[in-house]
């Protein structure tokens, strides 16, 4: 299955993200930065920021979003490299067949991403954005209330999160569409979501836990 | 009940005149003793019209336990006598582990007499179900996550939602269909209820804010839920009906707010399933337990419909010319 990405295209809600974050008034597309090789350290401890953080600057705000988006793109170039190892899995599978073949991905990405850990993908530059995101996302008071209840709908807590392991046998929790306006748009079957407080990135074709941040949500 | 099942019979009989313009042949009124499973004889309390749209709705259900397959035997007992064509499921199709051999014991073989009847079942997902859900073959999902497809019979056509992961370009994609659907009937379904009473969830607000507008707008005439695990029906909100199915495997019994103001029915007592005669204008609807009574009833007539026409009454003297 072929998968183009137009990177101005997820970069959009990024853009508008600027404006709320910096003040900005500059909507231009953002050019993506060249994929970097995984070489960050691994994220510090930084635990829950203050609710009344203001972010990083805007330009910087910018780059990290810009990076995030190459290294998710990576990984799914990866997974589409992979699966096309595998027999396409028609529209009308038997339970076996998808069984077969999403064990056989998972294989194949997990061996792949040997050694991959929290953080490779969230990096802690890009932890400070999503946390200043989410600050902003549940300013309001009535629509926090609103956001939490959402989150908290049947959210596994209790999970314990190994990236690139399976997703437990647990519901997911359903994303707020407020949150999700606000992060950089995934490619297809990477999703965001919650699981306690931790934002993760989830493989929904191999059912992999890609990359975990861990207190996402602020501390309100 | 014989006059509740009488009364019902005639009601569908004057919407069928309604609705073709013909004369329909009356359906014998069916009386259950008190106690009895009924499934089949509810059944053949619909009008049955050849050329109708019969179908089903479940929510909830994959859980494998002994009231699932209490539920889906009383579905197949009441296929046996309104041969319904088509199954919606509202999502949560799966519960906890998703493997080959659950697949089996939480949906092959609870519903097996439907599928070898080659009921199609047309499944959106919920919260506990695995993405891969749409590409198993009896889910009828074409591999998407959210779809439309047209009914087998009459003016019907169905958006189906994926209400867990609700990204912008999903709403763009329904207003585009619901705008160029030229239908008669547009029925939606997917898995978070917009109007609930249910204690635990309850109606998403959030969701309504982005699904309604479109609803109202674009003329959808039902829609179906699950997520809260019991039987709902709404007052007309905004001239849409809407339904919680969310009993068919799992149940909270008595887990809902009493007397709120958009609903009209609630059954939170035992396990439901959904069934629907639609013929023209008019949706004949029951709602029934799996242990085979009728927990709910009524008709719809879909929006946009032209007015009944109003005959003067026998005995009234036209005014002189």
């Amino acid at each position: 299955m072929s998968c183009r990405v137009n990177i101005k295209h997820l970069l959009t809600p990024a853009a508008l993200t600027l404006s709320l974050i910096g003040g900005c008034s500059s909507t231009k597309a953002i050019e993506p930065a060249k994929p970097t090789q995984a070489t960050t350290p691994p994220p510090k401890q930084v635990g829950p920021l203050p609710s009344t953080t203001q972010g990083p600057p805007s330009n910087q705000v910018a780059k990290e979003m810009a990076e995030f988006v190459a290294r998710v793109e990576a990984y799914n170039q990866l997974r589409e490299k992979l699966g096309g190892q595998l027999p396409r899995l028609p529209e009308k599978a038997t339970a076996e067949a998808l069984e077969t073949r999403q064990r056989a991905l998972e294989g194949l990405i997990v061996a792949a991403r040997k050694g991959a850990k929290a953080g490779d993908i969230f990096v802690v530059d890009m932890q400070t954005v999503v946390r200043a995101l989410m600050v902003r996302v549940f300013a309001n008071p009535t629509q926090r209330a609103e956001l939490r209840a959402t989150i908290a709908e049947e959210n596994p807590t209790g999970v314990k999160l190994v990236v690139n392991t399976r997703y437990p046998d647990a519901p997911v929790v359903t994303m707020p569409p407020e949150v999700l306006k606000n992060l950089p748009t995934l490619p297809k079957d990477l999703e965001y979501r919650f699981v306690g407080e931790s934002l993760i990135l989830l493989d929904t074709r191999a059912h992999l836990i890609v990359d975990v941040m861990s207190y996402a949500l602020p501390k309100n | 009940m014989r006059m509740r099942v009488l009364s019902v019979t005639l009601t569908a009989t004057i919407a069928l005149s309604l609705a073709c313009g013909c004369q329909s042949a009356p359906v014998e009124p069916v009386v259950l003793t008190k106690g009895e499973t009924g499934a089949s004889k509810i059944g053949a309390t619909f009008p049955n019209n050849k050329e109708s749209l019969k179908f089903a709705v479940i929510g909830d259900f994959g859980s494998g336990s002994a009231g699932q397959y209490q539920t889906a035997a009383r579905m197949a007992e009441t296929h046996s006598t309104f041969p319904y064509e088509i199954v919606l499921t509202v999502g949560d199709n799966l519960y906890g582990s998703q493997r080959r051999q659950d697949f089996v014991t939480k949906f092959e073989v609870p519903y097996k007499p439907l599928l070898d009847a080659k009921v199609k079942f047309y499944a959106s997902l919920g919260n506990h179900d695995i993405r891969d859900q749409r590409n198993y073959e009896h889910f009828n999902m074409g591999g998407k996550l959210y779809y439309t497809f047209k009914a087998p019979r009459q003016n019907v056509k169905f958006f189906v939602l994926e209400t867990t992961y609700p990204e912008p370009e999903q709403i763009k994609w329904l207003e585009e269909e619901l705008k160029s659907s030229t239908e008669d009937w547009k029925i939606a379904y997917f898995h978070h209820p917009l109007y609930s009473s249910g204690g635990r969830h309850g109606s998403d607000e959030q969701l309504r804010d982005s699904l309604e507008p479109l609803f109202v707008k674009y003329g959808v005439s039902v829609v179906f839920n699950g997520h809260d695990h019991f039987y709902e029906r709404t007052k007309p909100q905004q001239g849409i009906t809407y339904f919680v199915t969310g009993s068919g495997g799992q149940l909270r019994q008595g887990g809902f707010r009493p007397n709120m103001p958009f609903s009209a029915k609630i059954n939170a007592s035992t396990m439901v399933f959904f069934v629907a005669e639609l013929l023209g204008d008019k949706m004949v609807f029951k709602a029934i337990s799996r242990e085979g009574t009728l927990i709910d009833e009524g008709e719809i007539t879909r929006r946009g419909a032209p007015p009944a026409v109003v005959l003067p009454a026998v005995g009234v003297k036209e005014p002189a010319s």
